[in-house]
């Protein structure tokens, strides 16, 4: 696969870009990253968590899933999981950092109330048979990757969440665009 | 408590009504239920899955939990929950409709979905039910976030964290009340629920003043 862009992300910083049909995103870390996904020509059209959950009928996103819009399209293929095996991605909670995602996303000129739930990746958070959720700030001892293949153009945002208790999280990002 | 307001909504169509603070809604059924709240002044600020659960720190709702919206605030508190012991109310869904339906068609599974065989495409589900319902209010789809889905008990396989519809609902009507927190807009729509035996049933909604 041949690279079209790289960007080293440091912590409390964050990404967005196209990634058109066909493309992979490659998002390398250890820590809490948030992501959120538009359809390019029509960013009313983003990735839902319910949606994904439901059409996986998983509780956590990871290799062979697909991510899904609120409209109930297909958006993402999830092709690789390096933290599969380590721990669990999450489709939960909300945003870590909310203010750094919208200022990632501040040319599409999103408010707060705009903004999807995001899928948390590195999270890794543990649900009991009752329902409670426990969460696990433990990410990769080292940056491990996924990756993330558009069925659609796409404009996708990641936001690297500053370090905090509740999540093992500051630690830097590579976000890689590749070309299948 | 008095009465404000009283509705029996048939199954597979939706209702909305406006609340204020303290009053408390009371629905009756034995059916799943998607249910959502918005603030009662500005509509963006809708009721959230994600902050709901992270402020219960439980992925379901139940008596003493809020509905929280994005921002985190307080829209209603879950105050009696007759499921409770009987099964879960669901916050992992999103709701059932047109293109969720003709999908599942795309795929060759709408029998799967529908649970039965040679199954046509429904002409409308929850989605369409709630949208129709707060079209007065102008929400449009995209903005009606996804809801509590009452009474849609699922399993969770702790191996492999598949979520798995049950058939678990009561056998006979039982009550769920809500005390609003402000001022709301509140709708809901009786699902068709496929997955149940009864294939959806009506849905009592009460407004009361306490």
């Amino acid at each position: 696969m041949d690279v079209i862009s790289k960007e080293t992300i440091s912590p409390q910083k964050g990404w967005m870009g196209n990634v058109n049909k066909g493309q992979v995103l490659r998002i390398t870390g250890r820590s809490v990253i948030d992501f959120n996904a538009f359809k390019s020509d029509d960013i009313s059209e983003y990735f839902d968590t319910a949606r994904t959950r439901i059409y996986n009928l998983n509780m956590y996103p990871t290799k062979g899933h697909r991510l899904f819009s609120k409209q109930n399209n297909p958006m993402m293929r999830f092709l690789e999981d390096g933290f599969a095996g380590l721990g669990l991605h999450d489709l939960q909670s909300g945003h870590g950092c909310a203010e750094g995602m919208l200022s990632i996303l501040s040319n599409l000129n999103m408010t707060f109330l705009d903004l999807p739930d995001p899928m948390g990746l590195f999270r890794n958070l543990e649900i009991t048979q009752d329902g409670r959720i426990r969460p696990k700030p433990k990410g990769p001892p080292e940056p491990v990757s996924i990756d993330l293949e558009a069925e659609i153009n796409l404009i996708c945002a990641v936001m690297n969440c500053p370090s905090s208790e509740t999540s093992a999280s500051g630690a830097e990002a590579i976000i890689t665009v590749l070309q299948t | 408590m008095r009465i404000v307001e009283k509705y029996l909504a048939p199954k597979n169509t939706g209702w909305a009504t406006e609340m204020k603070v303290g009053q408390v809604l009371r629905l009756t059924a034995r059916t799943i239920i998607d249910f959502v709240a918005f603030d009662g002044i500005d509509y963006c600020e809708a009721f959230d899955q994600a902050p709901t659960k992270e402020a219960s720190g439980c992925i379901y709702l139940k008596r003493g939990h809020q509905m929280l919206s994005r921002r985190g605030a307080p829209l209603m508190t879950v105050i009696t929950d007759e499921f409770d012991g009987i099964g879960t109310h669901d916050m992992q869904f999103g709701m059932c409709g047109r293109s969720r339906h003709k999908r599942a068609q795309e795929e060759g599974r709408l029998g799967e979905y529908l649970h039965g065989k040679n199954m046509e495409l429904p002409d409308h589900g929850c989605t369409e039910n709630l949208t129709w319902a707060l079209e007065p209010w102008g929400i449009s789809y995209e903005n009606i976030p996804s809801p509590v889905n009452f009474f849609q008990n699922m399993a969770i396989d702790q191996e492999t964290s598949c979520m798995k519809r049950t058939q678990i609902r009561p056998d006979k009507p039982v009550k769920i009340e809500l005390r609003a927190e402000r001022d709301l807009l509140v709708g809901f729509s009786a699902c068709p629920d496929m997955a149940s035996k009864t294939r959806g049933l009506e849905v009592g909604a009460t407004v009361l003043e306490v």
